[in-house]
């Protein structure tokens, strides 16, 4: 008996919880509620705006370290990036903040004697070049790896002097694994799954990647606009956590 | 559980929440007893995704004015209400059980309280029932607690306040496991 009572009781409770109007008088509420979850759940893509300007990713990004880390640290006969497929499921890249030492000019007052007879003391500018201490990000990427390279490859990654591109690079990459329209992306097989092949298709359990000139050729917006973007997206998405935790507006 | 337990749960559940319309109440009567003929068994635990669907879908519908919605929330209850009910593994003792549940009635608070008292249940987990009845009351209120840390990870995985309600009960009746049969 106390069984069915329990039963009884947890069941009136999510009912309850189901059948409440929302609060807010606006018939459209859902609808709008829907498309602001659409619109954040298609990030980045459906925020980017056409009157932007746009950077291409190996324009604001230093790819050649990575081509000389292959060559250099990995190995001298590791293959050029562009003859890989990279891999872009989401356990195979990630941003790291690092510090690197950065020349940089600076102007400094020296104190010079100058004058033949009469020596007198003069403040003078000059430039010197000295070292700092840099924040920048990183993004580490994952080849596939292939037969003819079993070993060699392990992983490169990109600097990018400005953060928020390097987060936009990885938001577009999530975009396209988890966008079945998007022609970049394609499947392939790791050797350790079989024979290695490409393909547009979504075949069970092959892995996600990008060719290298797609990728080194991603549209980043500039950095004001990057700014907008995120700013936008973060509203967005606050707004979107606060309807859906509400007991009263939640879906 | 009998087709019976369910429908009459759904028609309290419909008298309780004020509905009245009779397609809705058929909506609801209907789902809560469509789960027994899709041979989907055991309905007592691993149905979890099932009652999580069903009550998004109901949410959803409900917030688009589609009526469907009472037959999504039929179905889920029908889930939950067997989640919630122990099964004895003998199957002349499960169908005697079932019968017993399909006879007994649902109370109001203090009745029940009382029949909490009357059992021949330990003092203090008596005492933890009666307050299990308060809580439920309660609302999201019940989300404050120490169970609440438990759970926590989970449901704000989720972010879905009814699961996380649900998976509490959950986590409390465990605790309180071997009494509620009684």
């Amino acid at each position: 008996m106390l069984d069915l009572n329990f039963a009884y009781r947890i069941c009136l409770e999510v009912s309850k919880a189901i059948i409440v109007q929302p609060p807010v008088s606006d018939p459209e509420f859902y609808p709008k509620a829907q498309k602001l979850q659409e619109k954040v759940n298609n990030f980045p893509e459906s925020y980017i705006e056409k009157t932007w300007i746009y950077e291409k990713l190996h324009e604001i990004a230093d790819i050649s370290k990575m081509i000389e880390y292959m060559r250099v640290s990995v190995s001298p006969k590791a293959p050029r990036p562009q003859e890989l497929l990279w891999l872009i499921g989401h356990n195979y890249f990630h941003i790291e903040e690092i510090n690197v030492p950065v020349k940089a000019k600076k102007k400094v007052k020296i104190l010079k004697m100058q004058g033949f007879l009469k020596k007198k003391e003069l403040e003078k500018e000059e430039i010197v070049e000295e070292t700092v201490e840099k924040t920048i990000s990183r993004l580490h990427l994952y080849p596939l790896r292939q037969w003819r390279y079993p070993r060699a490859l392990i992983q490169g990654y990109i600097d990018f002097q400005f953060g928020l591109a390097a987060r936009y690079v990885l938001d577009r990459l999530k975009w396209i694994v988890n966008n079945p329209n998007c022609l970049e992306r394609q499947f392939a097989r790791t050797p350790m799954q079989g024979d290695y092949g490409v393909g547009s298709a979504d075949p069970d359990g092959q892995s996600p990647c990008i060719r290298w000139s797609n990728f080194i050729n991603i549209e980043v917006p500039v950095q004001n606009h990057l700014e907008l973007l995120y700013k936008q997206y973060e509203a967005d998405k606050a707004n979107l956590e606060e309807v859906k935790n509400d007991p009263l507006t939640w879906f | 559980m009998l087709g019976s337990t369910p429908s009459r749960i759904a028609q309290c559940i419909c008298n309780e929440l004020g509905i009245v319309e009779k397609r809705k109440i058929g909506l609801l009567i209907g789902g809560s007893t469509h789960p027994d003929s899709w041979m989907d068994f055991p309905h007592h635990f691993g149905k979890d995704k099932e009652i999580f669907n069903n009550i998004v879908q109901a949410r959803r519908s409900y917030l688009q004015g589609d009526d469907e919605c009472f037959h999504f929330l039929g179905i889920a209850l029908h889930y939950i209400a067997d989640r919630w009910t122990l099964r004895p593994r003998l199957s002349d003792k499960h169908t005697e059980w079932e019968k017993n549940i399909d006879n007994a009635p649902i109370l109001d608070d203090s009745k029940l309280k009382q029949a909490i008292f009357d059992a021949s249940i330990p003092t203090k987990t008596a005492d933890d029932l009666v307050n299990f009845v308060d809580d439920l009351k309660r609302g999201p209120s019940i989300l404050i607690g120490q169970d609440l840390v438990m759970v926590e990870k989970f449901a704000y995985s989720l972010r879905w306040i009814v699961l996380h309600r649900l998976v509490l009960l959950g986590a409390r009746r465990k605790s309180l496991s071997g009494v509620l049969h009684c």
